[in-house]
């Protein structure tokens, strides 16, 4: 059982230390310590990093519309996507997120369908007009479970086939 | 502290250094098992903490020092072989076993642990205790992690506020 105080003492820690302990958890579990106490109202806001897991963008594009809005241009580092379900028409979504320097985006392409991977420069163009200075994005497409192809995007913005 | 296990010093035994607790507690450990605080490894190198002098560490107690010790004691030679590329994946099973069953500890505990870690910036052990304290939030409702991270029941006011607040953050809950 937990020691008396117990939360008071997690509270007292600083913001570098509670951001890190949020960087752990998927976004939405970051989103939800707001209501622990007043302390950790908008330490979610500023933790570099956002983890989304979703069966697809179409069932979590109200918590990513939301999260994208209230975090409005706050910095964030690492990117976690990861999508049972994506297809052409959430790329759009993509370009949202990718602020950052590492984007992780891992998703299990619909059969069939063709790569949009000419339409993936996009995500770069956005990286490079906001200047980030350590790009690496890792794409991994996943097609029934199985890696299908990594495309690694570097500074110079040439996907490289791995 | 217990000898070491293995030395690698320029005359067979591995350098040794004291650090001394906030309780005036004094440790005797490897130079290489307490370089891997970035707060200490400078002081290390320079030739400190060795003879009677001592590292005087005024934030840390004996009781979180000696479990710091244990994990660094612990880390260490893979640490050495630099991340340890080549460890087989047995040394890489153990030092997870390790790791799992050392952040199974009493709450108050692993809340003094955090604050030594970051103190004195292991960065290992920094991202090990986080990540535990993340495992005890994750997938629980408001209620839940309160009382898994030891915070009071809410007063009435409070949970008012809380109810206001997920009325507003619905979209975190669905």
């Amino acid at each position: 059982m937990a020691s008396a105080g117990g939360g008071d003492r997690l509270s007292a820690l600083l913001d570098v230390v509670l951001e890190h302990v949020l960087s752990f958890l998927p976004s939405v579990d970051a989103v939800r310590t707001c209501l622990l106490a007043q302390r950790w109202r908008g330490l979610w806001l500023s933790t570099p990093s956002q983890r989304v897991d979703g069966e697809s963008v179409k069932e979590c594009h109200r918590f990513l519309d939301h999260m994208l809005l209230l975090r409005g241009h706050a910095p964030v580092d690492t990117c976690d996507l990861s999508f049972n379900d994506f297809s052409k028409r959430d790329v759009p979504y993509l370009n949202l997120m990718c602020r950052v320097r590492v984007l992780r985006f891992y998703a299990d392409w619909r059969r069939g369908e063709r790569l949009p991977v000419g339409d993936l420069p996009l995500i770069t163009n956005t990286l490079t007009r906001h200047g980030a200075a350590l790009m690496s994005i890792v794409l991994a497409v996943f097609v029934q479970g199985m890696i299908q192809t990594i495309l690694c995007f570097l500074m110079d913005c040439h996907p490289l086939r791995v | 502290m217990a000898a070491p296990e293995s030395g690698d010093g320029n005359n067979g035994a591995a350098r040794m250094v004291t650090l001394i607790s906030s309780d005036n507690t004094r440790f005797e450990v490897e130079a290489a098992a307490a370089s891997l605080s970035q707060t200490l490894q400078l002081t290390i190198l320079d030739g400190g903490g060795g003879g009677g002098d001592g590292i005087p560490l005024p934030n840390v107690d004996s009781a979180t020092l000696s479990k710091v010790l244990e994990y660094c004691i612990k880390h260490a030679p893979a640490a050495a072989n630099g991340g340890a590329p080549n460890a087989t994946a047995v040394d890489r099973a153990e030092l997870e076993r390790f790791d799992n069953e050392f952040v199974n500890i009493d709450q108050s505990v692993l809340y003094s642990l955090i604050m030594a870690a970051h103190n004195l910036e292991i960065e290992g052990l920094q991202s090990l205790v986080a990540k535990k304290v993340a495992d005890m939030i994750k997938g629980k409702s408001p209620m839940e992690i309160r009382r898994t991270l030891g915070f009071p029941d809410p007063t009435p006011e409070e949970q008012a506020e809380m109810n206001a607040h997920m009325l507003e953050y619905g979209w975190a809950y669905e």
